[in-house]
């Protein structure tokens, strides 16, 4: 059975305006009545009145054709317009009062009174009727549109409310990441269509979310098993001792590469993962002077083949809570960039220090700078400078957004500072353990963009 | 017939399964390779090894449950086994040590990290 909301609805609107139209009709008749009798009303107490004072008139005059007389006829004339009855025997009184017969014409003009007397009284009466009858259909028609009204809302409320609220709390599960949350396809023809949109909706965004995992678990197992092989073969290769000079060469520049591309797939992946509020930090305690000594051993190659000086400057620093793969590729990724940007001959110092409440590290290039422009958005994720560009510096611009949400994870700060022609220095904190506070194992990555530097 | 160390492989990329073979064998590892996880179990179970280099995803028996077959059969029961994973979730690391596993590898690896990490626990056979 097809019940439909806005059929109801029309229906149960149409039943309240056909209510409350009975009720204005009732009324206004009433109201009509009511302004008839008035007039009526008026009529008769001015048509007493003059007969009245004309009473009077005749009674006080000795003769009875005079103004005084002739001008309260008149006024009576006019008053009775309209009622031929009451003209007729206007038009005794006349004749009486030609006739001199003034006590007959007292007697004519009390029976006007008389009658218009009746008049007054019927039409009052019927003007009361009619109020009390508008009171009483007022009053059932206001009842009864208020019940039908509040009936109305309750329905509204449960075929409409009910569903939205049912909906909504799906809504917020899904968002909070259950994609299994389903609503009840249920009640009226639209909240059901609304429902079973919406469980379409959650159906097709869970699928999605499947074939996405699918699709990183494939990229992640598919590029790294073909890269397992070039980087591992070619090892075997470079350890022989026989090599000619130039075969060596080349063949550290196919491993420099396959390394690249194996740290391009890695990058994407942590940045999936980041997006899928997956990525979890393995925390432990961290000794930041060792990890930075070990990225900076590792650039070590690439420097001397850049022939870029790579120093490391530092001093003992107490463990700082972290997850030493992630802090250690936050400084691989600093020395890279500025092995990028460091002319042949310059120097890249990374430096390690004991700072207020945690430990800093900075990584200085003296490189060709970054326009004041670029400063602000280098953090975002894919921005590539037009420096960049230009110079067809190699990258996809991530390296600096995974710093940054790295360094937002450990609760610390990232900052740029860079003059043009002079260098650039990335600074970074991570701030030391509080004392008290318990060392939760994995804290979930936050993802935030944009963020000011 | 030899006295080397024997060290069972196991990876479903034959290039890979090569790899771990060449590495080891030029360090005097004695190696059986092995494409699955079932043909791997089948090998230990006719001459149970020293050590074993797992993978972790393998067609018919990955390496978790490979661990769990060798840790349950009393010839390879207490023997070392390193998993090699090309996954980067710490979940997969937790899972490989609760199968059973000694440690794990991240691939891509390095054959010189491989040699150094059987050399750790089996001792070097060129060395004595």
């Amino acid at each position: 059975m097809n019940r439909n909301l806005i059929t109801r609805l029309g229906l149960a609107g149409g039943i309240v305006a056909a209510g409350v139209a009975m009720v204005f009709l009732v009324m206004i008749v009433a109201i009509r009545d009511q302004r008839d009798a008035t007039s009526d009303l008026r009529q008769a107490q001015e048509v007493v009145a003059t007969a009245s004072i004309l009473q009077t008139r005749l009674a006080d005059q000795a003769t009875l054709s005079s103004a005084p007389i002739d001008s309260g006829l008149k006024a009576l004339r006019e008053a009775l317009a309209g009622e031929p009855d009451q003209l007729a025997r206007t038009a005794v009184v006349e004749n009486a009062i030609a006739d001199g017969d003034a006590s007959r014409a007292v007697d004519a003009l009390s029976s006007i009174v008389l009658v218009q007397s009746q008049h007054s009284r019927q039409s009052r009466e019927k003007a009361d009727d009619s109020a009390n009858r508008a009171v009483v259909l007022g009053v059932i028609g206001l009842i009864g549109s208020t019940l039908l009204i509040a009936g109305m809302t309750i329905y509204l409320a449960n075929a409409i409310v009910v569903p939205l609220r049912r909906t909504t709390r799906a809504a917020r599960r899904i968002a909070e990441g259950d994609l299994s949350s389903r609503v009840k396809e249920e009640g009226d023809a639209e909240p059901r269509e609304l429902a079973r949109a919406f469980n379409q909706m959650a159906a097709n965004l869970q699928e999605s979310e499947r074939q996405k995992d699918e699709f990183f678990a494939l990229v992640s197992h598919e590029l790294r098993t073909p890269l397992t092989s070039i980087i591992g073969y070619l090892e075997l290769v470079l350890d022989a001792e026989d090599l000619s000079e130039d075969d060596r060469r080349f063949l550290e520049i196919v491993e420099r590469n396959a390394r690249r591309l194996l740290r391009l797939v890695g990058d994407m992946l942590f940045i999936a993962q980041v997006e899928a509020g997956r990525l979890t930090l393995e925390r432990g305690p961290v000794d930041l002077l060792k990890v930075a000594r070990e990225s900076v051993d590792a650039a070590q190659p690439a420097a001397q083949r850049d022939m870029v000086t790579l120093r490391l400057e530092g001093e003992p620093v107490a463990p700082v809570e972290g997850d030493v793969d992630r802090l250690g590729q936050t400084i691989d990724n600093l020395v890279s960039n500025a092995l990028k940007f460091t002319p042949e001959g310059r120097e890249i110092v990374v430096h390690v220090r004991d700072a207020d409440h945690g430990v800093e590290i900075s990584v200085s290039d003296q490189g060709a700078g970054i326009p004041a422009d670029d400063l602000g958005h280098l953090f975002e994720r894919f921005y590539r400078s037009a420096q960049e560009s230009r110079r067809a510096v190699p990258g996809v611009g991530l390296g600096l957004s995974i710093v940054k949400t790295i360094v937002d994870a450990h609760h610390g700060v990232v900052w740029i500072t860079s003059e043009e022609g002079e260098g650039t220095t990335v600074t970074f904190t991570v701030p030391y353990p509080a004392t008290s506070s318990p060392s939760d194992e994995s804290a979930r990555l936050p993802m935030r963009q944009n963020d000011a530097v | 017939m030899s006295d080397k160390p024997l060290i069972l492989a196991a990876d479903d990329d034959p290039d890979i399964l090569t790899l771990i073979r060449l590495a080891l064998e030029r360090a005097g590892f004695e190696i059986m390779g092995a494409p699955d996880g079932r043909a791997a179990l089948e090998l230990a179970r006719e001459r149970p090894p020293a050590m074993a280099v797992l993978d972790l995803s393998m067609p018919h028996m990955n390496g978790l449950e490979l661990t769990a077959a060798l840790r349950a059969d009393e010839a390879t029961a207490t023997i070392p086994i390193v998993i090699l994973t090309a996954a980067v979730q710490s979940s997969d690391i937790e899972a490989a040590r609760v199968a059973g596993a000694d440690a794990h590898i991240k691939k891509p690896f390095s054959p010189r990290d491989l040699r150094g990490r059987v050399i750790e626990f089996l001792g070097d056979p060129a060395g004595d």
